[in-house]
C-alpha cells in the first residue's frame, strides 16, 4: 500500500528525519484508511472487504491467539470476527470511534467469550494464572518486530505501576474477569477495578489517544 | 448501579473483564451517559493498540474461509432514524444470515404504518425493561450468532433427519441445553417469483411461530437457521407462502422435521 502525501505537501527526499516522534502520524493515516474501507464494506464492496481483511486479520488473529492460545480455536474466533465485521459494517459509526477500535473491540469480546464458555466446563486453575503473569507482563517486550506503534505501547506500559500493568495484562491478554485478576494478584476486587481504570487513563494519555 | 460505581467500572468494561450481568448493566448506563460513553471510546482505542502489538499472521485457510463465507452472508441493513435515536432496535433487526426478517419485508411493503409498529414494538421492549441493547458499535454478542454457536458447540445436541418422503433433504440439530435448534435444508424446488419458503417452529397442529423467509444464496444453497425452541414446540417446517411471508402458515407444510427430544 502506498502512502502518497497530498499535493503541495510533498516532502523532499533529502530532508532530514524530523526529531518529533513520527509514531503518531502513521496510525492516524492508517486509521482513516481503515475507516474508509469499512465504509465501502458497509455498501457491500467485496473488494474493499478483501483489503480490510488483509489489513486487520493479523491483528484480529493475533489477539485471538493471545487470549485463546489454541491456534485452531483462534482461527475459528478470527473467522467469526471477520464475518461479523462483514455483517455489521452497516452499523459502524465513525463518530463513535475508529474502525480499528471497532474491529478490535469485537475481536477481543469474541476471544473472551470463547475462553469463558470453555471455562464453564473446565474450571480454570488460578495457580496457572499466577505462573503465567510473568509471561503476560512481558509479552510486548518479547515481541521481536519493533514497529513504532509497538515501541510506543511498550514505552507507555512501562510508565504504569506494576499493579496497573499486571491488571491490564491479565484482563486484556489473558481474558480474565476482574474477579479472576483479583485472585491472581491477591488484591481486593475494588482495587483491581480502580487500577484497570486509572491504568487505562494513563495509557490512553501516554499513547496520545484523545480523551 | 450507582453513577460513581458505573464510572469506576468503565476500565473493566472496556477490557471485557466484567461478568455478563454487570456488563449489561454498565452498557445500559453508558448508553445514557455521554461522559461515560466518551471515556469508553477512548479506552477502546487504547485497548485496540494493545491488541495491535500482538498481531500475528493468520493461517491462509482463514482468509479462504472468510472470503467464501461473506459471499453467502447477508449484511445487516443500516439502522433507521427511529432506532438510531435510542441506539436500540427490535430483536428482528438481526436475523440469522440468509433469513429475511418479516418485519423488514413488511416495512418495505407497507411503509410508514408498519414502520410505526416496529418503533412501537421497540419502545415497548424498552418500557418493559427487557435489556436488548444493540449498540451501534455493540460489543455484546449478536443473539442469533450466540444461539447458533451454542447449538454448534453442544456435544449433547441431537440430530434429526427429515422424513425421506418429504421434499428436499432436511435436518434439525436440537440442543435442549441451548433451548434452540439449527435447521438445514437442501434441494428444494425453485419457486415462482411471487412466493417464498417460510420456516416455522410448530406446536403440533395448533400453532406455528414464524422464523423467517428462506432465500438461496448465490450458489443456490439455503442458509442454516437457528431458532429458539420453547416448551410445547414439536416440529420445524417449511411452507410455501406469498413473497412477503404470512403471519401463520396458509398452505400445508412441505417439510416437517420433529424436534421433540
Amino acid at each position: 500500500m502506498t502512502n502518497t502525501p497530498p499535493e503541495g505537501n510533498r516532502v523532499s527526499p533529502l530532508r532530514a528525519v524530523p526529531d518529533a516522534d513520527p509514531s503518531l502520524e502513521k496510525p492516524v493515516s492508517e486509521r482513516s484508511l481503515l475507516d474508509e474501507l469499512l465504509g465501502q464494506v458497509a455498501r457491500g464492496d467485496q473488494q474493499a472487504y478483501a483489503s480490510l481483511y488483509d489489513q486487520m486479520s493479523p491483528r484480529v488473529y493475533g489477539i485471538a491467539r493471545r487470549v485463546v492460545r489454541d491456534p485452531s480455536q483462534a482461527e475459528e474466533v478470527g473467522q467469526e470476527v471477520m464475518l461479523e465485521v462483514w455483517r455489521r459494517a452497516t452499523r459502524f459509526d465513525p463518530a463513535r470511534g475508529s474502525a480499528l477500535s471497532w474491529i478490535m473491540t469485537i475481536a477481543h469480546a469474541r476471544s473472551v467469550d470463547r475462553v469463558r464458555s470453555a471455562q464453564a466446563s473446565t474450571d480454570r486453575d488460578v495457580r496457572y494464572a499466577t505462573e503465567t503473569i510473568e509471561r503476560d507482563t512481558d509479552v510486548v517486550v518479547d515481541a521481536v518486530e519493533a514497529s513504532f506503534e509497538r515501541k510506543q505501547v511498550q514505552r507507555c506500559l512501562s510508565t504504569l505501576t506494576d499493579l496497573q500493568r499486571e491488571s491490564i495484562n491479565l484482563a486484556y491478554y489473558s481474558g480474565y474477569t476482574q474477579a479472576e485478576v483479583a485472585v491472581a494478584l491477591q488484591t481486593p476486587l475494588g482495587t483491581v477495578k480502580t487500577r484497570l481504570r486509572d491504568g487505562l487513563i494513563r495509557l490512553r494519555d501516554c499513547l496520545g489517544v484523545p480523551a | 448501579m450507582t453513577i460513581d460505581g458505573a464510572y469506576l467500572t468503565s476500565g473493566a468494561a472496556a477490557l471485557h473483564a466484567l461478568p455478563a450481568d454487570e456488563a449489561a448493566e454498565f452498557e445500559a448506563f453508558a448508553a445514557q451517559d455521554e461522559t461515560c460513553a466518551a471515556e469508553m471510546a477512548g479506552f477502546r482505542e487504547t485497548a485496540a493498540m494493545l491488541g495491535s502489538v500482538v498481531a500475528e499472521t493468520p493461517p491462509a485457510s482463514m482468509r479462504a474461509n472468510v472470503m467464501r463465507l461473506i459471499t453467502n452472508t447477508r449484511q445487516l441493513p443500516p439502522l433507521t432514524e427511529d432506532s438510531r435515536g435510542r441506539h436500540a432496535a427490535a430483536p428482528e433487526e438481526a436475523p440469522a444470515p440468509g433469513v429475511t426478517s418479516l418485519a423488514a419485508v413488511r416495512e418495505r411493503r407497507f411503509g410508514v404504518g408498519a414502520k410505526w409498529l416496529v418503533a412501537a414494538a421497540a419502545a415497548a421492549i424498552l418500557v418493559t425493561g427487557t435489556l436488548f441493547f444493540v449498540n451501534r458499535d455493540s460489543t455484546s454478542q449478536d443473539p442469533a450468532v450466540a444461539m447458533a454457536n451454542c447449538v454448534a458447540q453442544d456435544t449433547a445436541a441431537k440430530t434429526v433427519e427429515g422424513t425421506p418422503d418429504s421434499m428436499g433433504k432436511s435436518q434439525v440439530v436440537v440442543s435442549a441445553s441451548c433451548n434452540a435448534a439449527t435447521f438445514s435444508v437442501w434441494n428444494l424446488d425453485p419457486l415462482q417469483p411471487n412466493s417464498s419458503y417460510q420456516l416455522w417452529v410448530m406446536q403440533g397442529t395448533t400453532g406455528a411461530r414464524s422464523v423467517g423467509l428462506l432465500h438461496t444464496d448465490a450458489n443456490g444453497n439455503y442458509p442454516q437457521v437457528t431458532a429458539e425452541i420453547k416448551p410445547g414446540d414439536t416440529d420445524m417446517g417449511i411452507s410455501v407462502e406469498p413473497a412477503a411471508g404470512s403471519p401463520a402458515p396458509t398452505t400445508a407444510p412441505i417439510v416437517v422435521v420433529p424436534i421433540s427430544t
